[in-house]
């Protein structure tokens, strides 16, 4: 049996810190009491959770607390809008956006220039909503961009795999990895940041890419692929380059693909097949870049307001 | 007949000493009061042997000297009140001590250490939150006999989430500054009010007095997305959170 005398003599200083122990338990037993015994005391706790659930943006838990309301999962839903739109069209126009983290300004000035064309079918946001990885950041860019008349899609960025910004990307938006038929092209977006995984994570996903080219319609004539890092970027696994160039040229009608990251514009030719890679500058530079496609060709532009 | 004319209170010694050394003496739900000049302890502490007694009692002992300043020091570590919060970016809520000292009141200065649990939400996992606090409280107002306001807190503070997918410093892979800043300790500076009421002597429990709290905080990440941006309001980045201070004293 273990005494009190074996209870000192094992902790000397038992008795220095007695008193500390003792009020700190008797505080919790004190303030349980109260939550049991004073229904005031209840209600008010009860009513402070319904008040951070009601949705109050002056209730945060945590900055990286990944707690979501509003739309959620929105790649399926905008996917399926771009489908539905564009089908049976012969001329495709998209806008082409990137990295607007922490630059809110910006970015709605883009909004509201891309709204104010009005001939532009979809947007796609090449990563990197997110400077921090803060599930506030992606809210915040969720509103604004949501002020988009069209549909818009976003592919991950290696900000948003900050912390827990990719629960928050594939609650927010959905898989990494996907791709949707828009009349005539398909369009694949895939997670090019191996360098946040540590290279420990198949990206980019061959599996992935092998069982969508496999899917792809004969209606298709044409492929986009878009992505955050281009190959030769330190976020992408520069170990596999030649596979993957090889593997995107499986796609039928490989037309070309748009990356962001580096932030600025620019096009590039990092393998010699031919296919060039139009890279967006951030919300910084003002750029967006449409891209009119017909059934066998494709025009650019890059626009800075 | 002579031994056993012995025999008898023989036993009766022999039964006494083997009931004596048999027992733990003194017995363990007995607590022995010893009082060292102004503090009274429960038990002796295992060092002090019970024929130092005596010198204890001579005040200008070294020994008695170097105990008294001791127990000084450590009772002086004895956290002041505890602190119940609900949310402030430190968890859905959050538990811990604190100590106030500083001003006539000794109650101008305030240090936390709070403990706080993050509800899974859409994450992988729970976490849990750890938060070091100081906060100045340059007034109060006496509003009645047990009530006082104190209408300005400001102070910062600073919290560390637990977690795999968190870091102090970006881990050894990425070249240097590629993140300049770290996803598990964030800077916070806040701004609040309080109401102190005090717990009249004669239906006092526990606490002297009990403070109700709200404190608007923002972190540093925040205020740099607030400074470089219009469209970025005030009301965005600020978290609110209210609580409750137990003072014993």
């Amino acid at each position: 049996m273990v005494t009190r005398a074996h209870f000192v003599s094992f902790f000397p200083f038992f008795f220095v810190h007695a008193p500390v122990f003792y009020y700190f338990c008797t505080s919790i037993v004190n303030i349980v009491h109260i939550i049991k015994r004073n229904f005031i005391t209840r209600y008010i706790l009860l009513a402070l959770v319904l008040l951070g659930h009601q949705g109050c943006d002056l209730i945060e838990y945590h900055p990286y607390d990944a707690r979501l309301e509003g739309p959620l999962h929105m790649t399926a839903s905008m996917t399926a809008r771009i489908v539905e739109q564009c089908a049976g069209k012969d001329t495709l126009r998209f806008a082409h956006i990137s990295d607007t983290q922490r630059w809110y300004d910006e970015t709605k000035e883009l909004v509201r220039a891309i709204n104010r064309r009005g001939d532009i079918d979809f947007v796609i946001h090449t990563g990197d909503l997110s400077d921090f990885g803060l599930t506030k950041e992606f809210v915040w860019q969720r509103t604004i961009l949501n002020g988009l008349d069209m549909p818009w899609v976003c592919v991950i960025g290696n900000h948003d795999c900050l912390a827990t910004g990719e629960d928050v990307y594939h609650t927010m938006f959905g898989d990494d990895n996907f791709s949707f038929n828009a009349s005539f092209a398909h369009f694949t977006c895939i997670n090019t940041n191996a360098f946040e995984y540590d290279y420990s994570a198949s990206i980019p996903d061959f599996n992935f890419i092998k069982h969508d080219i496999s899917a792809v319609p004969d209606s298709i004539s044409q492929t986009i692929v878009a992505m955050h890092a281009r190959p030769g970027s330190e976020q992408f696994n520069n170990n596999v380059l030649d596979y993957f160039a090889q593997m995107l040229n499986n796609y039928p009608g490989l037309a070309f693909c748009i990356c962001g990251h580096d932030h600025h514009t620019e096009v590039l030719h990092p393998f010699d097949d031919g296919v060039p890679y139009y890279e967006c500058g951030s919300a910084k530079t003002r750029t967006y870049i449409v891209y009119t496609l017909t059934r066998d060709s494709f025009t650019y532009e890059a626009v800075e307001i | 007949m002579k031994p056993l004319k012995y025999s008898l209170p023989l036993l009766l010694l022999a039964l006494f000493a083997v009931t004596v050394s048999a027992s733990d003496w003194p017995a363990d739900d007995k607590i022995r009061l010893i009082a060292i000049n102004d503090s009274l302890l429960t038990d002796t502490p295992d060092s002090v042997a019970v024929e130092d007694f005596d010198s204890l009692q001579n005040r200008s002992s070294r020994y008695e000297r170097i105990v008294r300043r001791y127990h000084k020091f450590w009772m002086g570590m004895v956290p002041s009140h505890i602190k119940v919060q609900y949310a402030g970016s430190i968890g859905l809520f959050s538990i811990g001590m604190g100590w106030h000292y500083g001003g006539r009141q000794h109650r101008k200065w305030e240090t936390d250490l709070q403990f706080g649990y993050l509800p899974r939400y859409h994450r992988r996992t729970g976490n849990f939150i750890l938060t070091a606090r100081e906060s100045y409280i340059p007034f109060r107002v006496r509003l009645g006999d047990n009530l006082d306001i104190e209408p300005l807190s400001c102070g910062l503070f600073f919290s560390s989430i637990f977690g795999e997918e968190y870091w102090r410093e970006q881990p050894s892979r990425y070249p240097r500054k590629y993140y300049g800043f770290s996803t598990s300790i964030r800077a916070n500076v806040f701004i609040g009010q309080r109401l102190r009421f005090g717990i009249p002597s004669s239906v006092r429990k526990r606490n002297n007095s009990l403070t109700a709290y709200y404190e608007l905080s923002a972190s540093e990440l925040d205020l740099i997305s607030f400074s470089t941006n219009r469209w970025v309001s005030l009301w965005d980045i600020l978290s609110l959170s209210v609580g409750i201070k137990f003072d014993l004293f």
